[in-house]
């Protein structure tokens, strides 16, 4: 199971910053992680920034105003 | 309680104030209407002054900065339009009454960065912070307190500022130079140039991803039709386009009936009228009187006043917009720092918009729009100022 | 790719604007003084011109004939102000009927096709609301003389005690022109109408209710005081269409609103409508009649002071 980073409770540019940091800090073998935010804006800061770094964005709704994000490593051929 | 019943429950209540209001005055009926629009459009399409500039900075994203160019253009023509009926001969040296055509001088500049700073510190701008109050997001409700406290402290110093600076300063029509049609016409080639910038700065930063609007399916029957549009505007974020182009269009709107769009003058009413209740001397605000744009309103131990029907109906706009989408919670920064933040950037939003005199709704949504110099130096270092901002925040963890 | 055509429909877009800025700037390029919006108002010079001509009628307004009787404008009449209102009227200074203006007139031999030129001795004030009621029954052409006795003898005209003799004529007023009168019912409609600019031209202290001269005092809600003397200069003449443009516009009275004007009877209300609509040109001004005397005394007018 992916890793889970928690930002409920911050709003711009702090979901984006702490996923993109943590997104750096995956090792290799980790193939995805999820992000769990209550902050509506970064649904489109988040995947851009994951993408640029090579992460595909599954967005769902988790009810009560809440989301989870679902980052995964996309393979050399079809990253970039 | 289901988010439907919630919405309209809440849609319920701003269409009993909003009959009520009218039985006891007009004005304060319509500023109510326009002040739920205004939040129901911000809330649903997101419109944040602060990202717009933010993160262009920080991730070469220009959805925010695109709508706001848009609402600028709208608003330039509208404006142009409505004003090239009031003031017909431009070459005289008169000026319209009621547009944001403000004295320009360091005051503004000085605004601009501190405004900026404050902004992209607190998360929001001040219309950002009231429609993010809205939503529910407790954060903003202490950049609020922030914002009213900044603008106490700019009011307590504004004749220091007066003396030196603003009383001095010379207000700049652009279309005493250039005419209606020319100013109108060079308003709209600088946004576009901008614009054309905003797609430079992306295009170097790489891919931005747009959200895809949801899919409700192929619409068979009148009912899914019908069904279909009211999810898209009241449950699908908006998309910033048209977002940018409806607030230009509700600002041209309400400069026609009365003025441009702009409330910081009404919170700094409410900061002063609770200096009153604590016995702090009334400060002196020289000049007030007699400019527009959202200077300084002192306290007349009242209440009411059609300016909080405008302010009170964007938060109340952006709370029902919010129960409809499903997008009301109470969050609480879980980082005390946060708090922190939130109140140092309102802070600072407070004393920029009461030197500017107007935050990025008055002294650049509607400033720009008035055709007046002073919008245009107020955006140059706004953009500064929440340049430095975002150099700030990402220190902070 | 997106990004590239967008960019160059941006330029082109940019382009156009700049070309029809410059097109535009020709526009602009008529600087110099403002002019009045229309030759309703004429000086000494015209009227020197005109002496004894007989399609122009000199006419003093006012309600003074012994002041006339003491010395006048060579070839001007008398006209009392007391007959363009309408003594049956309880409200008093309303304006005359038509059968009233066209008695008024033809006691003076005025033609529908003679010039009339009024003037007084009170800072045009009274020869604003002769205008006004002249107007109002569509005589042709009808100009103030600015300034009146007061500018003709500041600038060397010599007056007369000379009455000049005149055969009655039959003058048939016109057809009222409602558009640039207004009425207590229409006033009322208008005080929540984002359009409409109401003009008190009381003094301040009308206008708040100090000095109350009606039942109740206070002024019409939304209403903005700007007195009427705030146009006339120390010569008793009308300030330049300039100076006029830039007090009335930066109190917010601009040309795409309608305006009211109002007083307490309708003849300083007269005077700040002849500024507006006859020197500036506004499109669309009405003269409230009934002002405050009839506005303050009726208990159903929402009031504010």
């Amino acid at each position: 199971m992916a890793d889970t980073l928690d930002v409920r409770g911050e709003i711009c540019p702090y979901p984006m910053m702490r996923t993109v940091t943590a997104l750096k800090k995956l090792s290799k073998e980790d193939r995805s992680l999820e992000v769990v935010t209550d902050h509506a804006p970064a649904l489109d800061t988040i995947p851009t920034q994951a993408a640029r770094l090579g992460f595909r964005t599954d967005i769902e709704e988790a009810g009560g105003s809440e989301w989870r994000l679902v980052l995964t490593r996309i393979d050399g051929e079809e990253g970039a | 309680m289901s988010k439907v019943t919630s919405a309209v429950a809440a849609w319920g209540v701003a269409g009993i104030i909003y009959v009520a209001t009218h039985q006891f005055d007009t004005q304060f009926a319509m500023y109510w209407a326009f002040g739920l629009a205004f939040g129901f459009v911000l809330q649903r399409a997101r419109f944040c002054f602060a990202s717009a500039f933010r993160d262009l900075f920080l991730l070469g994203h220009g959805r925010n900065m695109k709508g706001v160019l848009v609402g600028l253009a709208v608003g330039s023509l509208g404006f142009g339009l409505v004003m090239s009926r009031q003031v017909p001969m431009t070459f005289l040296g008169i000026l319209p009454p009621s547009a944001n055509v403000l004295p320009l001088g360091i005051h503004t500049a000085l605004g601009g960065v501190l405004f900026g700073v404050g902004m992209v510190l607190a998360g929001g701008c001040v219309s950002g912070s009231i429609y993010r109050m809205g939503e529910g997001y407790v954060a903003s409700w202490v950049a609020f307190a922030g914002l009213m406290g900044g603008l106490l402290a700019s009011a307590y110093t504004w004749n220091w500022w007066w003396d030196r600076f603003i009383s001095t300063a010379p207000r700049y029509w652009l279309p005493s130079w250039l005419g209606h049609p020319g100013a109108i016409a060079a308003t709209l080639a600088a946004l576009a140039a901008v614009y054309v910038g905003v797609l430079v700065m992306e295009h170097r930063a790489g891919m931005v991803l747009p959200r895809t609007p949801p899919s409700h399916g192929p619409s068979d029957s009148v009912g899914a039709e019908l069904r279909s549009v009211v999810r898209t505007v009241f449950v699908d974020g908006w998309a910033i386009i048209p977002a940018g182009a409806v607030l230009g269009g509700l600002n041209v709107l309400l400069f026609t009936a009365q003025e441009p769009w702009g409330f910081t003058g009404e919170v700094s009413r409410w900061s002063l009228a609770a200096a009153s209740l604590v016995n702090l001397p009334a400060p002196m605000l020289s000049g007030v009187a007699d400019l527009p744009g959202c200077v300084f309103v002192p306290s007349d131990g009242s209440i009411l006043n059609h300016m909080l029907f405008l302010v009170v109906g964007m938060w109340f706009g952006s709370f029902a917009g919010a129960l409809g989408a499903g997008e009301f919670k109470v969050r609480l920064p879980r980082r005390r720092a946060r708090y922190t933040q939130s109140l140092g950037g309102g802070v600072l939003m407070g004393y920029g918009s009461g030197l500017a005199m107007g935050c990025t709704i008055g002294a650049f949504f509607s400033g720009i729009p008035s055709l007046a110099l002073n919008g245009w130096v107020f955006a140059v270092f706004l953009g500064g100022g929440a340049w430095i901002g975002t150099q700030l925040i990402q220190r902070i963890p | 790719m997106t990004t590239d055509r967008l960019m160059r429909r941006s330029v082109v877009l940019a382009v156009a604007l700049m070309a029809s800025a410059c097109s535009g700037s020709g526009e602009v390029a008529q600087s110099g003084p403002l002019t009045y919006a229309s030759d309703a108002l004429v000086d000494t010079e015209w009227l020197k011109a005109r002496m004894g001509d007989p399609s122009v009628r000199i006419v003093e307004v006012g309600g003074s004939p012994a002041d006339y009787g003491e010395g006048h404008l060579p070839g001007a009449t008398f006209l009392s102000m007391g007959r363009l209102s309408n003594p049956d009227e309880p409200i008093q200074n309303q304006i005359a009927t038509g059968d009233q203006v066209s008695s008024a007139l033809s006691s003076l031999g005025i033609e529908r096709g003679q010039t009339v030129v009024l003037h007084d001795r009170q800072n045009n004030l009274q020869a604003a609301r002769a205008y006004w009621v002249l107007k109002y029954y569509q005589h042709p052409d009808v100009r103030v003389y600015n300034g009146g006795v007061r500018k003709w003898t500041a600038d060397g005209g010599a007056l007369t005690t000379d009455a000049p003799e005149v055969a009655a004529s039959t003058y048939p007023a016109g057809p009222a022109d409602e558009a640039i009168r207004t009425t207590w019912s229409y006033v009322v409609e208008h005080t929540d109408d984002p359009a409409t600019l109401m003009c008190d031209v009381r003094s301040p202290d009308e206008h708040l209710g100090r000095d109350v001269r009606a039942a109740r005092g206070g002024h019409i809600p939304g209403s903005i005081n700007l007195e009427w003397t705030v146009a006339v200069q120390a010569d008793g003449t009308f300030k330049s269409a300039q100076d006029l443009s830039a007090l009335y516009t930066s109190a917010g009275f601009t040309p795409d609103k309608q305006i009211i004007t109002y007083c307490q009877s309708g003849v300083r209300g007269a005077h700040t409508w002849f500024v507006l609509s006859e020197l500036l040109g506004y499109p669309n001004v009405r003269n409230y009649d009934g002002s405050w005397t009839e506005y303050g005394n009726n208990p159903e007018s929402p009031i504010a002071s």
